[in-house]
């Protein structure tokens, strides 16, 4: 199990709604949140321990979700860390470009609340994450 | 009688020996084998240019709608045609004797010099400004010698005043053109970041009041109350409702007639994929699709599955209650008639006729074309659900293919559309 999440959103409803479904899908994670990418380097610097996992929005303010993927894959202390775009694009572009920078998955932000919890079960259980990785 | 008859005789022996002179001479002129010839008359020796020679090219010359003029190695004009008389608005006596010079733009002087210089080594050829008066006239001058018969060089001047004043509304055309495309480069930018807002920040607050309303409705019953449930669904329904609008709207605008990629394309293929997308509609609703082998033409072929994907869906939403729709699709060439009535319609493409027909409810047919304008319904929400936008985006596909689409409704007997879409490109 993926426990020390960290979700990298600048809107506080999709903050609440991710930490509403995560609670249900996996309640031993925690969960930390960052506003904003900045930030976010900021929180990764200054801890000794690294996230298990990065839940990352694409279209933030100050710095988007595509640069802070490109900075954190090129930093050998965080490359390792899967992460995972939680954004509201379903455009294909995006979603291709997020794979290209090295993002395991892509969910979109829908108003299904129940297909968050299923999409975060599915990608924090450990077996899920080795299905994903071959493919 | 002071003269004797011998020196009567003499006189007439001259006179006849004149007279035959004058008749060779005649016959030379006749002949065209002389064109000048001097009379020494009083020891005042006369040059008589003979008409006949050179007759024609002088009346050609006064007549021809050119400027003529023919001037002196040191510039003096000492012909003009009435041509040039009149393109220089100044009259024949004073233009003979006067310097080319004074009717050459200052602009042009030195070019003009260039071009005089080189003509008399054979001929030149150039763009001037001649300036007289009031008068600035844009010409093109052609410069020949006429040595070594004579000092002069001849000039054949052409008005350019038209021409210049076409090349500038021209230009003018050009410049408005470019400034036109500038306009909708910025407009289609602007299109494009409309686009993108609508896709993604006109949705986001929309998907946050279906999230909640979901968790709302998600409660135990016991927790609320059922009129407040009912509330809530109301506002996920009307939320749901501008969510289509939007992806409709979206769907719209993305069907312009940029980047699209033509291919040969067998529609009856195109109806398939776009039966099959909508398999479940149909089979729900019972409809029966019947079809004509349709032609292969050359279209975009996701468009023309949208089309009749739009088409198939309307014929469905409209269908008479308690009876199963049935939609009829049949092709054929179009006739010319048909085609003439149309401003846009092309003189050398033929045209493909496609007919949808439906045994639905019809409409009205004074409303035939409103039909296809965004957000035109004939019914009430409540009667039909839609957005008033898939004929819309029928009809934008239609014209983007340089075709044209009508319908013909009949109340309680069904409708009929049909499409004409160009079988060559």
């Amino acid at each position: 199990m993926y426990q020390g999440i960290l979700l990298i959103d600048d809107d506080d409803d999709d903050q609440f709604i991710f930490l509403a479904a995560l609670e249900d899908a996996a309640p031993d994670s925690h969960c930390n949140i960052s506003n904003n990418a900045l930030e976010a380097f900021q929180y990764l610097h200054t801890r000794t321990d690294t996230p298990d996992m990065i839940f990352l929005d694409l279209n933030m303010p100050l710095m988007n979700g595509f640069e802070f993927l490109l900075i954190l894959k090129n930093d050998l202390r965080f490359s390792r860390i899967p992460v995972i775009i939680f954004s509201t694009s379903d455009n294909p572009e995006d979603q291709a470009r997020a794979k290209e920078l090295g993002a395991l998955q892509f969910i979109t932000k829908t108003a299904d609340i129940e297909l968050l919890k299923k999409d975060l079960r599915y990608i924090i259980n450990k077996t899920g994450i080795m299905e994903l990785l071959i493919h | 009688m002071t003269e004797s008859i011998d020196d009567l005789l003499k006189k007439i022996e001259d006179l006849e020996e004149r007279l035959a002179d004058s008749e060779q001479l005649i016959d030379a002129i006749r002949a065209g084998e002389v064109d000048a010839f001097a009379v020494n008359e009083n020891n005042h020796p006369e040059i008589y240019t003979l008409q006949s020679g050179d007759y024609a090219y002088r009346i050609l010359i006064e007549e021809i709608g050119e400027g003529a003029i023919n001037i002196s190695e040191d510039g003096l004009i000492v012909y003009t045609n009435s041509s040039f008389v009149e393109l220089i608005g100044i009259p024949y006596e004073k233009v003979i004797g006067r310097f080319i010079g004074d009717f050459i733009h200052e602009d042009s002087k030195e070019k003009f010099v260039n071009l005089f210089n080189e003509s008399l080594h054979g001929r030149s050829k150039g763009e001037i400004t001649l300036s007289a008066g009031a008068n600035i006239i844009p010409v093109y001058i052609s410069l020949t010698s006429l040595q070594p018969k004579l000092a002069t060089v001849g000039i054949i001047v052409t008005d350019q005043t038209k021409i210049k004043l076409h090349e500038k509304t021209i230009l003018q055309y050009q410049k408005e053109l470019e400034l036109k495309n500038i306009e909708l480069a910025q407009n289609n930018t602007e299109l494009t970041s409309f686009t993108y807002i609508a896709s993604h920040d006109l949705q986001e607050p929309l998907r946050k009041i279906q999230t909640f309303c979901n968790l709302i409705n998600a409660r135990p019953n016991d927790e609320l109350p059922a009129l407040t449930r009912d509330y809530f669904q109301r506002i996920l329904k009307a939320s749901t409702r501008m969510q289509n609008l939007i992806s409709s709207l979206l769907n719209y605008s993305r069907m312009n007639s940029r980047g699209m990629d033509f291919e040969m394309t067998d529609l009856n293929i195109v109806l398939d994929d776009a039966s099959n997308n909508i398999r479940e509609l149909l089979e729900e609703s019972h409809a029966v699709i019947e079809h004509d082998p349709l032609p292969v033409i050359p279209c975009v072929p996701m468009q023309i599955n949208q089309l009749f994907t739009n088409l198939i869906i309307n014929s469905i939403k409209y269908k008479t209650a308690g009876t199963a729709p049935l939609i009829q699709i049949s092709a054929r060439p179009a006739l010319r008639d048909e085609i003439n009535s149309q401003d846009t319609a092309s003189d050398e493409r033929g045209y493909w006729k496609i007919i949808f027909s439906d045994n639905g409810i019809g409409f009205e047919q004074q409303y035939a074309d409103r039909i296809f304008e965004l957000f035109q319904r004939l019914h009430s929400r409540f009667e039909y659900e839609g957005t008033g936008i898939g004929l819309a985006i029928c009809k934008k596909i239609v014209q983007n293919h340089k075709g044209f689409i009508y319908a013909d409704g009949n109340p309680g007997h069904g409708a009929v559309f049909a499409i004409y879409l160009p079988s060559t490109r």
